[in-house]
């Protein structure tokens, strides 16, 4: 049973190796916290992983305040606002309920419903406590402080006993387990220990189970530490799971704290955060870095945790079994081995659980399937059911906040070539069921589709998992990355089963993804950019209305002359941008066709060269042609999906091959010219003036350049005729 | 108007020779109630206060009758409790035995504090009272004044001047009274709000400099401060009865040897003693000027610790002693 709903986790994640591996080490899919089981405060989650608060933000923190609350409340009226008992009994000092206790005026019960309900029962009784209960906080939160010297005959000492004496009094009444409490912790700050153990002895047995009784027991665990019954003291510790206490008493010499925990007790509330914490440490572990001699040296811990969850589904003292087998599943899958987790999370589903653990079961079940099943139609079947789950699942625990968040994210960064990357890294990790959902697709079953050639369920899957909770505007994702190494073929196959989806799955799968019809149409027409099909991509492009070009990121880009010469200065031409691609498919075909088919030789040689030109700085200074993002992110696909043999950048965007390809079709282009001074005047244009000079140097225009420039001014024509 | 001239003349003789009275008492009005007698004295500059045999006896034998204390260092540290750093007092000596074993003498509590707690501005000064008083109470001592350890800069220096005269204010309601140790650097600027200081005629030079011969005491150092400086309060001499042993490696200053520490190491060590000649030489070169402003300066050994104080024979320590 879990109290809170969150239970706030931190992680020493600075710690952890992928943090050090790379920056953005939380921000794909493959990185996100897989193993839960208990819900994080995942509101504030990157505060937590750029912070060292570790336990203090992971355990539960014993704190009773709101139970004590709730124990007034029962003891006075149900009446009476949980508010007004917090101001009166945690913010009111002693000279206001001094006051009230001798002169009680009309007004003091007017504004606060504890102090009216008090005066009108005439319960000066718990005046009484409540002043004492201040006296002696007030003391002993002063010998807290640093400043504080021990002196034993001093004020400090005298109003402490001057509480004990009182205390001592009151034998029997409502207010007993408070006076208990407050009778320990006065004897404890006098250090008068033998003392507050024997009263604890004495009076344990007439307290109740309520959360006074559990803070006076608390208190008096230190006491009886004291005078050397440390075991009781350890097992009353590790039943609230104040571990905190037990590393300060053992001086933080506790060793291996889990056993040491589960030993004295294998219900303590302790163990659930602690085991937490570890399936997230080690959960960013590469299977191969745990062991023996691993690059990172917590395989001792490794295995110790893991022998511990051996231990306790063996001895089923725990009345958390279903954790533990969870624990142990997902111990042996980090470890590469999926199918040992398998069997330990299959043998855990029979035993009780929370709602919270159920579901992460049902998530590590999908996790493990995807990397052990045979991927035939059985599998797909499962897979559909259990991603209709999944997605349901999503779309009712995405949180408006969430959403809202995504939005903004969206809008700031959906202008920008990775806007889909920024997106994702603000999702990653907050939001459990979707990072579940993307990890699982991503990392698993879209490159084992993709290794079996399945390329359009790869792309389908692929889609989404990037866009169920949000469609990024951005060109960066996993979802484009792996769509853009593929071939135009390919992907229109996939565009196809958008339009013509053959059964359940792809209707479940297009339901869910972006399908906008102008994003791929604008997709496919890039694709056949890069491919040289030009007359294809203007079929595309002539679809693609103005309005939508102007999203794209790259729209600004488009002023940039595609059939410049130069390749470095280029004038920009904002009238170009409407249609940019199409008019630059449509004159590519045009200029394929005439120097293929041109009659004259020198007009043959004039296309080839634009043609040349083109196919250059498609692949260069105009790569908004070819490409969505000019992003050296997109290499980074070997991180991030490393299972997938992808081909490497210049095979999919083919720039060195275009720029092979054109300076051959230039060098042809010129032995193609019958007219030697139009050749110079190409050549000329394209900055080549020694081949001018060597080849050409009786034209007009090596005669100019001689004219005009130093450089070729002594270059004798004549030797070229040698 | 001879008459008047005359008249004008004798009142001007009176007050200058009232303020020189007054200069050389260093009394105010306000400190009428703290009596600094001359006496023997001696600091105590441990962690914990267990003297040892040696070291009751060498007061008995040297008559003195006065034992600056330190009660505990005012550092800065973060507590975790919201507040940031904060100054807290650190160090505080352990009283292992106890004062009235020492017979009468006079104890005077010591409170070191840091720059780094003065640059935090915080309040300090009723801190520090009330804690000296809870150490007193708690170890019976009947303390008349309370003495603040301060190397104050000229930068922290209003700060440092702030703080005492709060905690002479404190103290003055108690009827008690307030001094201070100053270094020599100190002594080229005014002094704070006490009732007298006690001049430190040790660490006269940097330790980490590699190029100082005896960084604990040299008398031409001293001599050379003598030339500048000008006291305008009473003060007491404080001389080194320490040694050490400094390490150095490539020049740089690594650290000082502990006793029994291994001397084998691939460093130069520089051993530096509080040496008796130069002690009587520096005695010798303080400037009339500073001694026995309103009364008799006292002279203080530094500090209580029988290894180092077997080193010097009776004589030697009464030679120090002596007024």
């Amino acid at each position: 049973m879990r109290s809170p709903k969150f239970i706030v986790l931190s992680l020493s994640l600075l710690l952890l190796p992928d943090v050090f591996a790379c920056g953005d080490w939380a921000s794909d899919a493959g990185n996100v916290l897989l193993y839960r089981i208990m819900p994080l405060d995942e509101t504030d989650y990157y505060d937590y992983l750029t912070t060292w608060s570790s336990d203090q933000m992971l355990h539960r923190k014993v704190d009773y305040k709101a139970d004590n609350l709730l124990l007034w409340q029962q003891q006075t009226s149900p009446d009476i606002l949980l508010d007004d008992i917090e101001r009166i009994v945690y913010r009111t000092d002693e000279d206001y309920l001094m006051r009230v206790r001798e002169h009680p005026e009309p007004s003091d019960g007017q504004n606060n419903t504890f102090m009216r309900w008090i005066l009108a029962q005439h319960r000066t009784d718990i005046l009484d406590f409540l002043i004492l209960a201040k006296q002696s906080e007030k003391v002993r939160f002063s010998m807290n402080d640093p400043w504080y010297y021990d002196v034993k005959d001093g004020y400090h000492y005298r109003v402490l006993e001057d509480v004990v004496e009182r205390c001592r009094q009151y034998t029997s009444g409502p207010l007993l387990g408070r006076y208990a409490l407050q009778m320990v912790r006065a004897l404890c700050a006098l250090r008068q220990y033998q003392a507050c153990a024997d009263y604890w002895d004495a009076i344990r047995g007439k307290l109740g189970n309520d959360a006074v009784a559990k803070m006076t027991e608390l208190r008096a665990a230190a006491a009886l530490y004291k005078v050397g019954r440390s075991d009781e003291a350890f097992s009353i510790y590790a039943r609230h799971g104040d571990v905190a206490s037990i590393r300060a008493v053992k001086g933080g010499q506790v060793g291996d704290e889990l056993t040491f925990v589960y030993n004295l007790d294998p219900n303590s509330p302790y163990l659930e955060g602690e085991l937490q914490k570890w399936l997230l440490y080690f959960g960013t572990y590469r299977a191969s870095d745990l062991r023996p001699n691993g690059y990172y040296s917590s395989y001792e811990k490794y295995i110790s945790l893991r022998d511990l969850a051996h231990r306790a589904v063996k001895e089923k003292k725990s009345r958390q079994q279903a954790m533990w087998y969870y624990v142990l599943a997902a111990l042996y899958d980090m470890n590469g081995e999926p199918r040992k987790a398998m069997r330990y999370l299959a043998q855990g589903q029979r035993y009780p659980k929370d709602p919270y653990l159920r579901d992460t079961y049902h998530v590590l079940r999908i996790w493990l399937d995807a990397q052990t099943s045979t991927y035939d139609e059985a599998y797909e079947l499962r897979l559909l059911n259990d991603l209709r789950w999944l997605a349901a699942k999503i779309k009712r625990e995405a949180t408006p906040e969430l959403c809202r968040k995504l939005d903004e994210y969206n809008d700031k960064t959906g202008g920008c070539e990775d806007g889909c990357w920024e997106i994702y890294q603000c999702v990653s990790n907050t939001f459990y069921w979707n990072d579940a959902l993307r990890r699982i697709l991503f990392k698993v079953v879209c490159p084992r589709m993709h290794e079996a050639g399945r390329y359009v369920r790869e792309i389908q899957l692929a889609n989404m998992a990037e866009n169920l909770l949000v469609q990024p505007r951005g060109y960066s994702g996993e979802m484009f990355m792996i769509m853009d190494r593929l071939s135009y073929a390919d992907t229109r196959a996939y565009y196809m089963r958008i339009h013509q989806p053959e059964n359940d799955f792809d209707r479940f799968l297009n339901y869910r993804s972006k399908t906008d019809r102008n994003f791929w149409y604008d997709v496919l027409a890039t694709k056949c950019l890069r491919e040289r099909r030009y007359a294809t991509a203007c079929y595309y492009l002539r679809k693609l209305p103005l309005s939508f070009q102007q999203t794209l990121n790259v729209y600004h880009f488009m002023t940039r002359d595609p059939f410049s010469y130069d390749m470095q200065i280029f004038t920009h031409d904002a009238s170009l941008a409407p249609d940019y691609k199409l008019h630059f498919a449509e004159a590519m075909m045009r200029y394929q066709k005439d120097m293929r088919h041109h009659r004259d030789p020198n007009k043959r040689a004039d296309a080839k060269i634009q043609y040349a030109l083109g196919l250059r700085n498609s692949v260069h200074r105009c790569w908004f042609l070819t490409r969505h993002s000019s992003s050296s992110g997109h290499t980074y696909i070997k991180d991030l999906l490393p299972m997938i043999e992808y081909v490497g950048d210049s095979t999919i965007y083919r720039h060195k091959q275009y720029v092979d390809l054109s300076e051959k079709l230039i060098q042809e282009a010129i032995r193609t010219y019958t007219d030697k001074e139009q050749a110079a005047q190409q050549l000329r244009r394209l900055l080549r003036f020694q081949r001018i000079m060597d080849s050409y140097g009786e034209t007009a225009t090596a005669h100019d350049i001689r004219a005009h420039c130093d450089k070729w001014r002594d270059y004798a024509p004549a030797i070229t005729s040698l | 108007m001879k008459k008047a001239f005359s008249l004008l003349a004798a009142v001007s003789i009176m007050l200058t020779l009232m303020c020189c009275a007054d200069s050389r008492r260093g009394t105010e009005p306000q400190s009428l109630h703290f009596e600094h007698q001359p006496a023997n004295a001696v600091y105590h500059w441990k962690t914990v206060f267990n003297p040892t045999i040696y070291e009751k006896e060498f007061m008995k034998k040297h008559d003195i009758r006065r034992l600056y204390l330190k009660f505990f260092d005012v550092g800065v540290d973060n507590l975790y409790d919201g507040r940031g750093v904060q100054p807290v007092p650190i160090a505080t000596t352990i009283f292992k035995d106890s004062i009235k074993h020492l017979g009468e003498v006079e104890v005077v509590p010591v409170v070191f504090i840091t720059v780094e707690a003065l640059r935090l501005e915080q309040p300090l000064a009723e801190r520090i009272v009330n804690r000296v008083e809870a150490m007193c109470w708690a170890h019976h001592i009947a303390y008349r004044e309370i003495q603040l350890d301060c190397d104050w800069t000229r930068e922290t220096r209003p700060l440092f001047f702030e703080l005492c005269t709060e905690v002479r204010s404190l103290l003055r309601e108690r009827r008690k009274g307030l001094s201070a140790t100053i270094r020599l650097h100190q002594l080229r600027d005014t002094l704070p709000d006490i009732e007298y200081g006690v001049l430190m005629l040790y660490n006269t030079e940097n330790l980490r400099n590699p190029d100082v011969k005896n960084s604990i005491l040299s008398s031409n150092v001293v001599k050379e401060y003598m030339r500048h400086v000008e006291a305008d309060k009473h003060l007491d001499f404080a001389y080194p009865t320490y040694e050490w042993t400094l390490l150095f490696k490539d020049r740089k200053f690594k650290g000082i040897l502990r006793p029994g520490d291994d001397t084998n190491v691939d460093c130069n060590l520089r051993h530096e003693t509080s040496n008796y000649h130069e002690i009587i030489e520096a005695k010798r070169a303080l400037r009339p000027s500073l001694k026995d402003i309103g009364y008799p300066s006292s002279n203080i050994i530094y500090h209580l610790d029988s290894a180092n104080l077997s080193k010097y024979t009776d004589h030697e320590i009464a030679e120090i002693y002596r007024p």
